[in-house]
């Protein structure tokens, strides 16, 4: 049996010792007994006392104790759960845009079953049945957006205390290449929430692709972000041509539906309007490498951000542009009015905006490693430190409901049986048997 | 004073009493002065069988009355003297005071008291003396009767009366000093002066009085294990009980007995002590002996 909550354990036996203490110490005066020759018995100042301890009394102690031990018992939460195993593992699969999926699950190996559970990771962090890991690595598309570690170890702390209840103690795996795009600013603190290491199998990249992808661009002759992507030698095919090495440009009040196939089927599709409405200015633009400062003339509407992710930002921190899942592509809209005089569109700056604003779906990839200082981090290896968790230490033990309620039944049976004697004692005190 | 209903009472079981005390008479310690023909020798001189003297014939004196035996051998007339035997009515005085109710578990004293009451009444009734009852704090009463089913209608007011409070007997006893014969049933724990100072005056008026005094055995032999007493008619004393206190209880009770004893006895009337648990009918054979609780002197 174990115990949610141990110090209650303490604290009925504190209870207990001090009834132990009161039972012998107790110097009550005794109840009165109805005598009708009570006033020749001489007056005295002297105390009348209670009775010394009589093995009857014992009695009512063992009831006592009985009562406390019951009650002490039920509130301590008990679980009589069996452990069915030592040790469990939680394995983290990263299976994101970044890791080698097929390295992934090799790296895992062969899980045993109600020994390890499997955590995916990929756009969110997932529980599987650890046989389907194989079929889901070699199966599934590359997810377009990148993942985020952090979300993995949460899901899989979770995990970890849910294997807790069938286990003395669980270990901790990642299996990812963990790169840069899979960090972000909670990883440090979530990673704190597991006190013990993690076995880090570090696994190899997916390919990166060699070349930016092309630009179908459908836009006027003179349009101005021609000679943007001319300046950063982006070829320009027709604005038909489809394909995942393809980015569709379209330049267009609105998409078309062809434009949607083209997102569904796993193209990028960036709505870039020409055309503005309103009158707005501000002072800067922010995307995720670059950032354009200067008077620049923004669309009042904004952009409105509904299942998509921002990104861009105008200064004041507005979105300037979203990218929304379809299918197995997306679709990124910009707000970002493009001067047709002027030489904004020349500049660096606007050409690094351009380059992440035609970037594929997911956003910029960054797949270089992490730094050394974030895989320590992540390892957590230290003099002392344990490589897995004690159960007992993730989460109380479910208590018994059953094992209550029997538990306090039969303190509330003890202290009923408790008074029954005790009055019954009270009783034969005030009528003694006769001679 | 409260009636209960006579199947809250304690069991007392009078049938073995009275089949015991079939036989047995209770004599009148005075001369009766009743009319009523009895069993009693009475004042009044009449014309019975129970020759007792002669005395000489005056004018008026019933001629037929005359010795005529007497008269041929002394020429000389005397008429015959003979006793009258008469009814000796008893008034039973019970007392219901809250101090009969103990001990508390079974009621010793006031089981005691209402034996020795229905047995002193059969045998009364058994001589053919009309009886009655007084019960003190409630309006209980039986007025004297010598009708058959006196016995058990005594038997069943008794029944009915749960012993409380701390009503008087003295006042009783000046109702009933019409009686010529008073038995008192009671503690002596109520108003013990007050009942002596009446019975005192039932004495000086011809009236036999009996006192019977009963008393627990459990007063006279406290339990080991009681440690604070308390006065059921006075809830604010309490005394300790301890070694010491017990020998002084016991002395300064032995003492007070043998004081009401002493005043009994002096006023004139019998005092006869019973302890609640001597069989009934032990202790009525005891109380109507002829020499039980003899007085001073007698009249």
């Amino acid at each position: 049996m174990t115990f949610g909550l141990p110090f209650v354990l303490g604290i009925g036996l504190l209870a207990a010792a001090v009834t132990v203490a009161l039972h012998f110490l107790a110097r009550a005066e005794p109840a009165p007994w109805a005598l009708p020759t009570a006033r020749f018995v001489p007056a005295s100042r002297d105390r009348a006392v209670s009775r010394a301890i009589a093995p009857r009394d014992l009695l009512l102690l063992l009831l006592r104790l009985l009562a406390i031990a019951a009650l002490t018992l039920a509130f301590a939460r008990p679980a009589l759960a069996v452990r069915e195993r030592p040790v469990v593992t939680v394995v983290v699969a990263d299976l994101s845009r970044a890791a080698d999926r097929r390295a992934v699950a090799a790296a895992v190996g062969t899980a045993e079953p109600g020994s390890t559970r499997i955590v995916v990771l990929d756009t969110a962090a997932r529980t599987i049945p650890a046989e389907s890991l194989a079929a889901l690595a070699s199966a599934s598309a590359p997810v377009a957006r990148p993942a985020r570690l952090s979300a993995g170890l949460l899901r899989a702390r979770a995990e970890a205390v849910e294997a807790g209840r069938e286990a003395d103690s669980v270990r901790l795996v990642l299996v990812s290449p963990v790169t840069r795009e899979e960090v972000d600013a909670a990883l440090r603190d979530v990673r704190a929430l597991w006190p013990a290491t993690i076995e880090l199998r570090r696994v190899g990249l997916v390919e990166p692709p060699r070349a930016e992808p092309r630009v179908a661009l459908r836009a006027t002759a003179d349009d101005p972000l021609r000679a943007t992507l001319a300046l950063e030698g982006r070829p320009v095919v027709a604005a038909d041509v489809s394909g995942t090495a393809v980015v569709r440009l379209v330049r267009t009040a609105s998409v078309s539906s062809s434009d949607s196939a083209f997102a569904v089927a796993g193209g990028t599709v960036v709505h870039w309007p020409a055309a503005t409405e309103g009158a707005d200015t501000t002072g800067a633009l922010r995307t995720a490498r670059a950032v354009l400062v200067g008077l620049l003339p923004r669309d009042a509407r904004g952009v409105r951000l509904d299942a998509g992710r921002a990104t861009a930002h105008w200064v004041d921190g507005v979105p300037a542009a979203d990218e929304t899942t379809l299918g197995r592509g997306c679709l990124r809209r910009v707000a970002v009015p493009v001067p047709a005089v002027g030489d904004l569109v020349l500049r660096a700056a606007f050409r690094g905006v351009t380059r992440d604003l035609l970037a594929p779906c997911g956003g910029v990839r960054d797949l270089r490693p992490a730094p050394d200082s974030v895989v320590a981090m992540l390892e957590g290896a230290s003099p002392g430190r344990a490589a897995a968790v004690a159960a007992a230490d993730l989460a109380s033990p479910r208590s018994e409901p059953r094992l209550v309620r029997l538990l306090l039944a039969l303190a509330l049976l003890a202290l009923l049986v408790e008074w029954i004697f005790r009055r019954r004692l009270d009783q034969a005190d005030l009528a003694p048997v006769s001679a | 004073m409260a009636d209960r209903p006579a199947s809250a009472a304690p069991e007392v079981g009078y049938g073995p009493i009275l089949d015991a005390l079939r036989g047995v008479s209770w004599p009148a310690r005075l001369t009766s002065r009743g009319a009523t023909s009895g069993t009693h020798v009475s004042r009044l001189r009449g014309a019975s069988a129970e020759f007792t003297e002669y005395r000489a014939y005056r004018q008026g004196d019933d001629p037929r009355r005359l010795d005529w035996r007497l008269l041929a051998r002394t020429d000389r007339a005397f008429v015959r003297i003979t006793n009258e035997r008469s009814v000796h009515p008893t008034r039973l005085v019970l007392d219901a005071s809250a101090s009969m109710a103990f001990p508390s578990r079974d009621e010793g004293k006031w089981a005691a008291a209402r034996r020795l009451a229905v047995g002193l009444a059969a045998v009364a009734h058994a001589a053919g003396d009309p009886v009655g009852i007084v019960v003190s704090g409630t309006s209980r009463a039986l007025p004297l009767r010598a009708r058959r089913g006196v016995v058990a209608e005594l038997a069943t007011l008794v029944d009915a009366v749960a012993p409380a409070g701390d009503a008087p007997l003295a006042p009783l006893l000046r109702s009933a000093a019409r009686a010529p014969r008073i038995a008192i049933v009671t503690d002596l724990l109520g108003d013990a002066d007050a009942t002596i100072r009446e019975a005192g005056q039932a004495v000086a008026a011809g009236t036999d009085v009996l006192l019977v005094h009963v008393v627990a055995r459990q007063e006279l032999e406290l339990p080991a294990n009681a440690r604070l007493v308390t006065d059921p008619e006075d809830e604010a004393l309490r005394r300790p009980l301890g070694a010491g206190a017990r020998a002084a209880y016991r002395v300064a009770f032995d003492a007070w007995r043998q004081e009401m004893a002493r005043r009994w006895r002096g006023i004139g009337a019998r005092y006869v002590e019973v302890i609640d648990d001597e069989p009934a009918e032990h202790a009525i054979r005891r109380i109507v002996a002829p020499s039980a609780g003899a007085s001073d002197g007698r009249r």
